[in-house]
């Protein structure tokens, strides 16, 4: 059965072209424009990986990273953070909520799968 | 880019003020007047330079203070000033610049989806007219070849058979002559006993009464002879018959296998010069194919290449987004200026909001060297990924 993996982003075309990426490697995908969309989504849902932006509108990244790890489904699904934020500070308060990876845009399809297979839960 | 202005036009009318003072000394009031006048035309020409739009009230406040001073003090806002003109005009700067992003999203989003599209329809076309069918229509030859091959071999069997019929033929052939000969015999034996019948009658002619017997016998033996000799000769009647068939079957029988033998032949040749055909053209369809899965791989290669640089909207929104939020930050403090405008606070908290590497590099003056993907992750090789 394929895995379900959440794509978090404001950006549609974002959205989109991660979404491609993923379904050619034969993951299902359920996308949220934002952190609160997601949280609203994960209900009844059973993913099992997310890639989450950091700034959105609403609830940001790392909100979202705190949320969701107070949810008792969601406490160790892993979370890849895609987003253009390249400072170590913002990595740091990534590592801290919560993440597994940080990856920064624009990323290389096939480098986020090797990401995703490596931390994708079984 | 105006402090240099700035220091000019302040040099301008100190440079005159001291002019006045030198013209008093030394040519009395007059002197003095023309450089006052002078020194007072100038400063109107500052004051009107100063309220130009572009230069906004940042600048005015610097030519009213020292410009060591970060910390200013607004303008309050005129009916016809540039607080006014800022105010009316910044939000809708922020509000046009929003509207570029949401178009720039949606035209990025559909160019992304159609070459999805395009990859996706790549990829099947690849499928169908790939090597994998090339192969497999070479195998369905090669089987075709196999089958065809077992058939004239089937053929060339037959044809053997058939040869070794005639040899059969051939031999019962001899048989007949031999036959014919011994109904020749059998013809001449009978001539032989009719000859010594009749001699057996003469001498039984020759004993009178005493022979009357022995010439019934031999008249007997006479008319079998007769028969023997008629028999002989339907028999060698029946024997050339038979061998004529022979003959005539032996004729067909050879003609019909040569006519086969040529048959085979040509439908041998036939079979490889299609299969031959066939061969030629599945080569010039791999040839073919071959250069379309080439073609294909680039063509899908550009795709995905297009595909990564396409995240450049998603920077670009990032970076546009910070300068429309500061835009309405700024429009906000121009509707209420109630508190100081403290410029490097201000610079501050815009770097705060900054996202991306050459943001921070602008901001400091330094030259911009973009993460964008045309000299990012797709140039570079990888992206830039860490794992906690």
């Amino acid at each position: 059965m394929a895995k379900t993996i959440m794509i978090i982003d404001d950006s549609a075309s974002l959205r989109q072209v991660v979404a491609i990426t993923l379904h050619e490697a034969g993951y299902e995908v359920q996308e949220a424009i934002d952190g609160r969309d997601a949280i609203a989504k994960l209900q009844g849902q059973k993913v099992h990986l997310m890639i989450c932006d950091v700034n959105m509108p609403n609830m940001d990244g790392i909100t979202f990273l705190k949320t969701v790890r107070t949810l008792p489904n969601y406490k160790f699904t892993p979370i890849i953070m895609l987003t253009t934020e390249a400072g170590e500070e913002k990595k740091k308060e990534g590592q801290a909520a919560g993440a597994r990876a940080w990856v920064v845009k624009p990323f290389k399809p096939d480098q986020l799968l090797v990401a995703v297979s490596k931390l994708v839960l079984p | 880019m105006t402090f240099p202005r700035y220091l000019t036009l302040r040099a301008y009318t100190s440079i005159l003020w001291l002019v006045a003072l030198w013209a008093a000394f030394h040519f009395s009031w007059k002197g003095m007047v023309f450089g006052a006048a002078g020194a007072g035309v100038n400063l109107i020409l500052l004051r009107f330079l100063l309220h130009q739009p572009g230069l906004g009230p940042g600048l005015e406040v610097e030519a009213q203070s020292e410009p060591e001073v970060p910390a200013v003090v607004p303008e309050p806002a005129a009916p016809n000033g540039t607080g006014h003109i800022t105010q009316a005009v910044l939000p809708l700067w922020a509000r046009q610049t929003s509207n570029a992003c949401s178009q720039t999203e949606e035209a990025i989003t559909n160019l992304t989806a159609r070459f999805a599209g395009m990859q996706r329809e790549l990829r099947q076309a690849v499928g169908l007219s790939g090597m994998e069918a090339t192969e497999m229509i070479r195998k369905v030859i090669k089987e075709g070849e196999a089958s065809l091959t077992t058939i004239v071999e089937s053929l060339e069997a037959a044809q053997e058979a058939r040869g070794s019929f005639l040899s059969k033929l051939e031999a019962l052939s001899g048989f007949t002559s031999e036959l014919t000969r011994m109904s020749e015999d059998v013809g001449a034996i009978a001539s032989q006993t009719n000859l010594l019948a009749l001699n057996a009658a003469i001498e039984a002619a020759h004993a009178r009464e005493l022979g009357k017997g022995f010439a019934v016998v031999a008249s007997e033996v006479r008319k079998l002879s007769d028969r023997s000799g008629s028999t002989g000769e339907q028999i060698t009647e029946r024997i050339e018959n038979v061998a004529k068939i022979l003959e005539d079957t032996m004729r067909e029988s050879r003609e019909y296998a040569d006519r086969e033998a040529a048959i085979i032949q040509s439908a041998g040749f036939t079979i490889q010069s299609v299969i031959w055909s066939f061969q030629d053209a599945v080569d010039s369809l791999s040839a073919s194919s071959s250069r379309m899965e080439n073609v294909n791989t680039r063509v899908q290669t550009e795709i995905s290449e297009t595909l990564v640089h396409l995240q450049f909207q998603d920077r670009v929104t990032q970076i546009l987004q910070n300068v429309i939020q500061d835009m309405e930050k700024l429009s906000a403090w121009l509707r209420n200026p109630s508190v100081e405008f403290d410029v490097d606070r201000w610079l501050k908290e815009l770097e705060m909001t900054y996202t991306t590497r050459e943001q921070h590099a602008i901001h400091h003056g330094e030259t911009a060297e973009n993460d964008a993907p045309a000299n990012g992750a797709s140039e570079s090789g990888s992206s830039d990924i860490t794992f906690f």
